[in-house]
């Protein structure tokens, strides 16, 4: 599989998936207030970024958001295809769809691929729990603390990781590689291949595998 | 079942605590999925090979090694599954056999025989009060487990036996106590830290020898045996003071949920949830080895510690509900990235680390330094230097930093060169970047490109980052 074919590509979801039994499939507003199943819609074969934010908020989340917008371009092939942001609001109350239309569009966040989603605070706090919670209270429950993690979640792996909001951006793109679809065997030769020719050359170089300076 | 507990088809082999080239060390974002193989170079030397050639310094030598999968983000969770193992390096002092031999101490050393590992893990069951049954929770297991088993039962015979034993985590600090058959605490023997024999044995029970015990902070155990994730302790028990129908049991401090009565009698004072495993005392039949002869009290003598080239110090801290490890210049911290060393340092030398744990977030936090093993020359309290513990003051790898503490260590970096780590072994830690990575270079020039790419503390990079987005 060639990268466009990869981009282009619906992925189905890994069979081990676990789906909306750790998902929920709970019915959310985005910011064009148009109602999106959880899993259906938009976790499902997808490689996806969860945040959690509110608009109002003036401690972290402009600068998480500030971060994900620089992400974005680094990313802007893939975003919409098989990439995605969600944005979860933890202030459902006050987070209309509207309202998140405007924090979007006074941002120019307003992006395709990039959801800002609202809905029942029971559903909201579920899924805020089962992606962040590791039966650890503090983790994004805190008003002020909620924008400490990045969640990446790839369906079609079945894989999640995590990523740090405010760890540099090189770092978070790192992280997102990290759940990217399967590659092809050959892909990962050639460029296993190129790596080792990389590290073969700084041990010339310097006498040692640096692998640092990448 | 709801669980978040899913492991990761990715690995990366760390051996815990080997002496070997960074390639092979498991280094954290050197993972690599299924169809994809690595070859890892264990050498299995003392350290000091270049300054002693062929297997290096035997005054370093070390036994109860363990490996694991070192997966950056799901260390916890393929650890839970059960991607890890011990890895016993025998040499002519410890040779895996009791028969008189040169050099030999004779301690208690048939594999499975005499010797035995116990390697602890703690899992969930039943589901938490708030209804949570991830395996992997903050809360811990609510089953204790011995070597994969629930409560184990193990027949002893009437002589020394050796126990291994290992905290494979993921998260719990296990304090332990050997239980007599009149409910009294028995002396257990220890006679290595994380894999490196002290000096002398250090015998823990709850009367003469109480001081040596390391379970002196909240929870107190009087004759405990305090073992933090990644910790190892090879203990000895002898079981000839008892007589043949005795039974006697290994407890843990916490309590976990047991649903059915003792099917044994037991000793006074002690509950079945506390009951970790049973040792059950029989005659020593005639075809099983004799006895060893006593203890030595000398087990090994340490190379003197070379002078100090540089200090240092990591702060292991908690900063707006985010682990971070802090350098001297940072404001925050930093996170682990796999591409940027945080420290640099030239082979073959020597550094003083202060860890410390000063900030009060009320975690333990055991730091683990891959590489090579370190000698803790002070410890403090809230600031306040305290005298070393016993069993702190020989060779380790690994150093339990409670809330308050902190520890001056002095490490080598020599034979080789390259990438490691230090970082926070309770599991769920390490998984949210509690982990630095810093690098030992050949020469003067690897050092100044090092540091000129050194990891920058990830706020000010942040603010930086930002300021460039705004002007463009």
């Amino acid at each position: 599989m060639d990268r466009r074919e990869m981009l282009t590509r619906v992925f189905e979801p890994h069979p081990a998936s676990p789906g909306v039994t750790r998902y929920t499939n709970a019915v959310l507003r985005n910011q064009n207030n148009e109602a999106v199943k959880f899993y259906d819609d938009l976790i499902r074969g997808k490689q996806c970024v969860v945040n959690f934010m509110y608009a109002e908020c003036h401690g972290s989340c402009p600068a998480v958001t500030q971060t994900l917008k620089t992400i974005y371009r680094q990313l802007k092939d893939r975003m919409g295809r098989d990439l995605f942001f969600y944005s979860m609001t933890i202030k459902p109350d006050e987070d209309t769809p509207a309202a998140l239309k405007h924090y979007a569009e006074s941002r120019n966040v307003d992006l395709p691929g990039w959801y800002f989603l609202t809905g029942d605070p029971y559903d909201l706090e579920t899924i805020r729990f089962r992606l962040f919670g590791m039966d650890h209270p503090g983790f994004d429950s805190d008003l002020t603390l909620h924008t400490s993690y990045l969640r990446i979640i790839n369906d079609a792996r079945n894989s999640w990781g995590m990523a740090q909001a405010f760890a540099t951006n090189a770092n978070i793109l790192r992280r997102i590689a990290w759940q990217d679809p399967p590659k092809s065997y050959a892909e990962r030769v050639i460029e296993s291949r190129a790596r080792q020719a990389v590290i073969e050359q700084e041990v010339k170089k310097y006498g040692y595998r640096r692998d640092s300076m990448s | 079942m709801t669980t978040t507990t899913f492991g990761r088809n990715e690995i990366t082999v760390h051996l815990h605590n080997g002496h070997h080239g960074s390639e092979s060390d498991g280094f954290a974002g050197d993972f690599f999925g299924t169809g994809f193989w690595k070859d890892n170079l264990y050498p299995n030397c003392y350290a000091g090979l270049d300054a002693f050639g062929g297997n290096g310094d035997p005054r370093e030598k070390m036994g109860s090694f363990w490996f694991h999968d070192h997966r950056a983000e799901f260390t916890l969770n393929n650890n839970v599954l059960g991607l890890n193992g011990m890895y016993i390096v025998y040499d002519e002092t410890d040779p895996g056999h009791e028969a008189p031999a040169a050099n030999s101490l004779q301690l208690p050393g048939y594999y499975g025989v005499t010797d035995f590992p116990l390697e602890l893990v703690d899992h969930r069951f039943c589901p938490t009060a708030n209804g949570r049954t991830e395996l992997v929770n903050a809360a811990g297991g609510d089953k204790f487990i011995v070597n994969g088993m629930i409560q184990p039962s193990m027949t002893v015979r009437r002589r020394k036996y050796r126990f291994r034993i290992l905290n494979t985590g993921p998260t719990q600090t296990y304090d332990l106590t050997l239980i007599k058959p009149d409910g009294s605490v028995g002396t257990i023997t220890v006679i290595a830290t994380d894999a490196n024999f002290l000096e002398h044995p250090i015998p823990i029970d709850a009367g003469a020898n109480a001081g040596n015990s390391n379970s002196t902070t909240a929870p107190i155990v009087p004759g405990g045996l305090r073992v933090s994730v990644a910790e190892r302790y090879d203990i000895i028990i002898d079981f000839a003071q008892f007589k043949s129908g005795d039974k006697l049991y290994l407890k843990e401090n916490r309590t976990m949920f047991v649903g059915n009565p003792s099917p044994d009698p037991l000793p006074s004072g002690l509950n079945i949830g506390n009951v970790l495993m049973q040792f059950k005392v029989v005659n020593t039949e005639p075809w099983f080895p004799a006895d060893t002869p006593p203890i030595p009290a000398t087990l090994c003598t340490y190379p003197p510690l070379p002078a100090t080239d540089n200090t240092w110090e990591w702060q292991f801290v908690l900063v707006g509900g985010r682990f971070r490890v802090k350098r001297p210049f940072d404001t925050v911290g930093c996170t682990f990235d796999p591409d940027h060393s945080a420290h640099c340092m030239l082979q073959g030398t020597t550094e003083e680390w202060l860890l410390n744990n000063n900030i009060a977030s009320g975690w333990t936090h055991p730091v683990h330094i891959h590489f090579e093993e370190f000698r803790t020359l002070k410890r403090f309290v809230n600031g306040v230097e305290v005298p070393v513990p016993p069993l702190m003051s020989g060779r380790k790898d690994v150093s339990r930093l409670e809330a308050g503490q902190g520890a001056l260590i002095k490490m080598q970096f020599r034979d080789y060169s390259g990438r490691y780590l230090i970082h926070c072994h309770n599991m769920a830690h390490e998984d949210n970047f509690m982990m630095v990575r810093w690098d030992i270079v050949p020469d003067q020039a690897s050092l100044d490109a090092c540091i000129a790419n050194q990891q920058i503390c990830e706020l000010e990079m942040k603010a930086k980052e930002l300021f460039r987005e705004e002007v463009a």
